[in-house]
């Protein structure tokens, strides 16, 4: 019997409140926004307190660390990670802001993180990031109160794979940011960071044609190649309940294509959150 | 009222620094490059070399010619009759650098040679 793919679905919007525990740092001092500009692919401006922006961190070869979420807050930057531990390009960052009387504080004890379903609260406190997920149907809550939050027992990773999330998987130096659904953050005009020189050479030589998709198929698949009539997929996340990540060739469509006798569904993810 | 009150945030990150003594050697062409540049500033103005975060390679080179800091934390190095100002914190990453310069039509400027980069980009404005 085929599991219907469509309940599968279903079943995650039902009551979410995950908590949400990477890590968060604080940037203070003068000129935050310019220190995390020169080594972000895409500016950051001095937006008003309350105001959220995105930073996209490369190594040098142009590969994702980290796409953290920026919160512009009357006490500085709060970056919110997207990576488990604490990245390294923090210490060039506060070496930077050190020398001008500014610092890198750890804000993950004082900042509680939670996605939950968008109908389902009725929180209005903190700061909310909306529009996530592939229907937008969730929101990241962000809030200094940290008691009376219920948690389910969905884990981050699961709902990060149904949803379009990036996970450790994603991170780490190993995809460049247009295979994990960042191209909208890669500004060239920023100037130099770390990372550039790679991606300018793909915009004006070889653009990238590989794209972050979502897969779901009743059965979990291995890890690594798939190859299906009209091209390749990478699969490199591990398949949580019925969901993982791959990347897929220019010729590879969205929809549901048969592989040894199984569905399996692919969906792009034009913007991973 | 910002969502950061201030109780229960970590200490400031340590940033573990070596402070060396720096040396680092300006080829005479490179002198005559810094006098030119400075001829219309007074005898308080030096020349401030650092290294930011950021560049292709995870650090910039930067130099300004600024009235001398008043802060403290910066080392002075006197070259002709100017003088270089380098700041403890990028004390390490500048230490033994060759400062020159390079009168072309590509690529010209004053260019850093840093023995203490992996690797560097190819404008040769960024190491890491």
């Amino acid at each position: 019997m085929q599991t219907n793919l469509a309940a599968v679905g279903s079943r995650l919007v039902d009551g979410m409140n995950i908590e949400d525990s990477r890590p968060t740092t604080l940037l203070e001092g003068d000129g935050i926004e310019d220190v995390l500009s020169s080594i972000s692919t895409v500016k950051i401006k001095p937006y008003p307190p309350g105001s959220i922006s995105r930073a996209v961190i490369c190594d040098p070869v142009g590969r994702t660390i980290d796409a953290p979420y920026v919160i512009h807050d009357e006490a500085g930057l709060i970056l919110l990670h997207l990576c488990r531990g604490k990245p390294d390009y923090l210490s060039a960052i506060a070496r930077n802001l050190s020398k001008k009387g500014g610092s890198v504080r750890d804000a993950s004890l004082v900042i509680a993180r939670f996605i939950q379903d968008e109908r389902g609260s009725g929180h209005s406190d903190g700061i909310l990031i909306r529009g996530i997920g592939i229907e937008s149907n969730f929101r990241i809550r962000i809030s200094s109160d940290e008691g009376g939050e219920e948690s389910t027992n969905l884990s981050l990773l699961h709902f990060a794979l149904a949803q379009g999330g990036l996970t450790e998987y994603h991170l780490g130096g190993r995809y460049l940011p247009h295979e994990i659904g960042l191209s909208d953050f890669v500004k060239l005009e920023n100037g130099c960071y770390p990372g550039q020189e790679i991606h300018a050479r793909l915009d004006s030589r070889n653009p990238v044609t590989k794209r972050l998709v979502r897969i779901r198929s009743e059965a979990a698949l291995d890890m690594g190649r798939l190859i299906t009539e009209d091209g390749k997929l990478k699969i490199f996340t591990p398949f949580v309940d019925s969901f993982a990540h791959a990347i897929a060739d220019e010729g590879v469509l969205d929809g549901v294509i048969n592989h040894k006798g199984m569905d399996v569904e692919i969906s792009t993810i034009h913007s991973a959150f | 009222m910002g969502l950061i009150g201030g109780s229960g945030l970590g200490l400031p990150m340590a940033v573990e620094v070596d402070v060396v003594e720096v040396k680092i050697d300006v080829t005479e062409t490179a002198k005559s490059a810094i006098e030119k540049s400075m001829s219309d500033d007074g005898e308080g103005s030096v020349l401030v070399i650092s290294a930011e975060s950021g560049g292709c390679s995870g650090y910039l080179y930067d130099m300004k010619i600024v009235d001398r800091p008043d802060e403290e934390g910066y080392q002075s190095i006197s070259v002709g009759g100017r003088t270089i100002m380098i700041h403890d914190r990028d004390s390490d990453l500048l230490n033994g650098i060759v400062l020159d310069y390079k009168d072309t039509l590509m690529g010209g400027g004053f260019q850093i040679t840093n023995p203490n980069a992996d690797k560097s980009c190819g404008c040769g404005q960024s190491f890491g």
